[in-house]
């Protein structure tokens, strides 16, 4: 394929921030290669094997995930997170193979859907900020996502219900 | 002036718990009036033994980690000799912490207000321009407050603020074996700390969180999704505990079969037991090899007791629960952080500490598919608790078919809540002290 333009990569980040915010959960596990990653770790470099991650999904994690989201009663999505994303700052680096896409983030969230704000952990709008690393792959004439790493600003200090996804 | 006893309180303290032969129940104030909360930090956490630290986050000389008893901010220290000591966190002089990292190495603690500098054992050992105090000052009487007492059991840290009371092998009593089986699960009978930590905060109660903690009653409910992500996908994405089936009929009949002790101290545990096939030591590959050292080194029959699936909770607030070191972190009577570290089995097969590690990202840290239920549950609890007029939490399930062993330890059927009993009642005298 074609060198990724920063067009291309705004375009695909911009996709998939609505996927999310429209909780299509379904088609956002179709973004992603068969081997890639979704991770967010607590420490900046840490080696996701050793140390413990907010979230660290392969394939099979993701599908659980979207499973638990979509499928079951979860206690802590039920009512569901609403997700408003925003992404700026996009650099695109070409290499010979996997394309590198950074981006920063803004993601507000609130627990808002059909719940009564007035109880405690509902109704509280909060925001996240994140540092992303989308790794990109072509696969079949499509971009995938090899890797997808977000780095929370407030990745190492207590963090509240990081149960839909980010 | 902080409120020191319950003469400030328009009500009695035998108002709070309602302990008899046919009734437990505990009043919604306990986890909502701020003045309850304010004496639990006096007479809870300022008298119990609190965990601190482990001593593997600690390992080198002038290491140390700085945390809390109740909201006291303390460092944990290593000496230049290798003494562990727990420190308030305050400067002598005007009040300000003296560390603010989290972790760290540090000869020496310089307080960035006016330059009091401190030892890693606590000892004052400079005043800028201390020519200007007045002639009776003396630095030997100014060192960093000690927590007064300290002990190192196995690893595990934990500090006392009060000067005298039992020691903490008295104060764990009969739990004590089965802080053994928890440790004892490591090869070496030492676990690491070293996969880093989750932290989370929740808008309740920090009673809700321990009182979970041995709950073997709401995980059918809670956790409903967690099954039905286990009997759709199975085990391959990380096991929880020893659930070996991933049939939902049989998972719940597995939770249904286990006990639950409550310890006099307030400590207390919830056990599932062994797989009803039993523990396969010849097993071929790294789980095997692992229960064949614990064998080798324990025997079969200590093996088996060993091995059960516990959740144990030390009085006031930290659990050592199945895999990991669990620390609950009061702020305010409806604010709650707590602090999760997965631990390492010193000697065990890597397979099988990779294995631990999965099963516990699966199920815990705030994003995860397991704990983040169990947090929500504590905020409609303290929402709910805003009703007043309904007094009461009811906390008497199976106080008829509970049963005391020799050791005084009451054992219930596994959904029982002769946990959050014992708890109670040791709240209540500590209380009242």
């Amino acid at each position: 394929m074609a060198a990724l333009t920063r067009a291309d990569a705004e375009a695909f980040l911009y996709r998939e921030a609505r996927l999310l915010d429209e909780r299509r959960y379904d088609d956002w596990l179709k973004l992603f290669a068969a081997d890639g990653l979704y991770w967010v770790p607590v420490e900046d470099d840490a080696d996701p094997y050793a140390k413990v991650s907010l979230i660290h999904d392969d394939g099979l994690r993701r599908e659980e995930r979207v499973f638990r989201l979509l499928r079951t009663r979860a206690h802590s999505q039920d009512p569901a997170s609403r997700t408003q994303h925003f992404v700026s700052n996009v650099e695109v680096e070409n290499g010979s193979g996997d394309v590198y896409v950074f981006s920063s983030q803004l993601i507000y969230e609130i627990r808002a859907q059909g719940g009564n704000y007035r109880h405690l952990e509902l109704g509280e709008q909060r925001a996240i900020a994140a540092r992303c690393e989308h790794v990109l792959r072509a696969e079949g004439g499509e971009w995938r996502i090899a890797l997808k790493k977000m780095l929370l600003l407030n990745r190492d200090v207590p963090i509240g219900n990081l149960t839909f996804i980010i | 002036m902080a409120i020191r006893n319950f003469d400030a309180l328009p009500y009695d303290l035998d108002e709070l718990v309602i302990d008899s032969a046919d009734d437990f129940r505990v009043n919604g104030l306990m986890y909502t009036d701020p003045r309850i909360f304010e004496i639990e930090m006096d007479r809870i956490f300022g008298r119990s033994w609190v965990y601190v630290a482990h001593e593997s986050e600690i390992p080198g000389v002038f290491d140390y980690k700085t945390t809390t008893i109740g909201l006291r901010p303390v460092i944990v220290s290593r000496a230049e000799n290798g003494d562990i000591h727990v420190l308030l966190n305050r400067c002598r002089h005007r009040g300000s912490v003296v560390c603010r990292f989290e972790t760290g190495n540090a000869q020496f603690h310089s307080c960035r207000y006016h330059g009091w500098t401190y030892g890693a054992d606590g000892a004052l050992v400079s005043v800028p321009q201390a020519d200007a105090y007045p002639r009776s000052f003396d630095k030997k009487r100014f060192g960093l407050m000690r927590v007064p007492r300290v002990t190192n059991y196995r690893g595990l840290i934990f500090a006392s603020m009060a000067e005298d009371g039992p020691s903490f092998v008295e104060y764990l009593g009969p739990a004590r074996r089965f802080l053994d089986y928890q440790l004892d699960h490591a090869p070496s009978g030492e676990i690491v700390l070293n996969r880093g930590a989750h932290r989370t905060e929740y808008r309740g109660n920090w009673k809700f969180q321990i009182e979970n903690s041995t709950d073997g009653y709401h995980g059918n409910t809670v956790h409903e999704s967690f099954w039905k992500i286990m009997h759709e996908f199975g085990n391959r994405g990380g096991q929880h505990g020893n659930y070996a089936a991933t049939d939902i009929k049989k998972i719940l009949k597995r939770r249904d079969s286990g006990f639950v002790y409550g310890f006099e101290g307030g400590h207390a545990l919830l056990e599932y037991p062994l797989p009803e096939t039993g523990l396969d030591t010849k097993a071929p590959g790294p789980q095997g090899d692992y229960l064949r050292a614990l064998e080798a080194k324990h025997g079969r029959a200590t093996l088996d007791k060993i091995m059960p699936q516990y959740n144990l909770t030390i009085f006031p607030n930290v659990g050592i629960l199945l895999d990991q070191i669990r620390v609950v972190r009061p702020i305010a009577p409806d604010r709650t952080e707590v602090t999760i570290q997965l631990y390492d089995l010193d000697g065990a097969p890597e397979a099988v500490n990779r294995q631990r590690f999965e099963g516990y990202e699966r199920f815990f840290g705030p994003a995860s598919f397991g704990s983040p239920d169990d947090v929500e549950m504590f905020a409609i609890n303290q929402t709910g608790l805003q009703a007043k007029e309904v007094t009461w939490l009811l906390l008497s399930r199976g106080l008829e078919r509970e049963t005391v062993d020799g050791e005084g330890i009451r054992i219930g059927h596994v959904t029982d809540e002769t946990p959050q009993r014992a708890f109670h009642r040791a709240w209540k005298r500590a209380m009242a002290a």
